[in-house]
């Protein structure tokens, strides 16, 4: 996945993955039901190759991709800070 | 890549010294584990907003210090590991060019080097962050 696109939001989305990992392995309980839901979809709809449009699109592929992180972003921000606070405070 | 001497560096006298300091820091694990524990002390209180998304980027500095001061993680050039120690001990600074305890100001100024300091390391830190997340080469905690 070309990073350009993401620009400044790049670490958030390594961010959402690494908060998913931390969850599922249940080291990190700390977020709410609604915004987990929002990070999931949000990478539920990077991964996938057919979106609105396709990744394959020379330069325009990720642009949509792009929309929906920031998008995500809004809503998951205050949750993905905190978990990186926690990141550094603990172990 | 060596960090050229541009606008900031010129305008702001207080990262131009804090890149000196770093180049110290970064060669001694135990000085980049205390810059890292000071970093993270101060992280709470220091707000967030001025530095918009290069927050994300802030924390990734410091998870990349402590990754580095303990041996998980090297593959970073020397250049950018000094440029991101500068930057960190700039924003925990609180005498460079605008004092941080000047509402808003002070805090924005930080944002600026920071920003800088991204541009200049954002390789590395998305290397990293890629590193992190990919699970073979983790090594167990």
């Amino acid at each position: 996945m070309p990073r350009g696109p993401f620009g400044d939001s790049w670490p958030y989305f390594q961010a959402m993955l690494r908060l998913i990992r931390a969850y599922a392995d249940g080291r990190y309980g700390e977020v709410p039901e609604n915004t987990l839901v929002v990070i999931v979809a949000a990478i539920v709809y990077l991964v996938n190759p057919l979106d609105v449009i396709p990744d394959a699109l020379p330069a325009l592929g990720y642009l949509d991709d792009a929309t929906v992180l920031a998008l995500a972003l809004r809503r998951s921000r205050d949750a993905l800070d905190d978990f990186m606070t926690w990141e550094t405070t603990t172990f | 890549m060596k960090p050229k001497r541009t606008a900031v560096t010129k305008s702001n006298r207080a990262f131009a010294d804090a890149l000196v300091r770093a180049r110290a820091y970064a060669k001694d694990p135990k000085a980049l584990r205390e810059l890292f524990q000071e970093a993270v002390r101060k992280a709470t209180s220091i707000p967030k907003a001025p530095f918009k998304d290069l927050w994300g980027y802030f924390q990734t500095m410091l998870r990349l210090i402590r990754a580095y001061y303990r041996g998980d993680y090297r593959n970073v050039p020397f250049t950018s590991l000094v440029m991101i120690v500068g930057a960190i001990i700039d924003v925990l600074n609180p005498w460079d060019l605008i004092p941080d305890w000047v509402p808003t100001l002070g805090f924005l100024d930080d944002a600026t080097v920071l920003a800088f300091a991204v541009q200049k390391t954002r390789e590395a830190l998305d290397n990293f962050t890629t590193w992190e997340t990919a699970p073979p080469v983790r090594p167990a905690r």
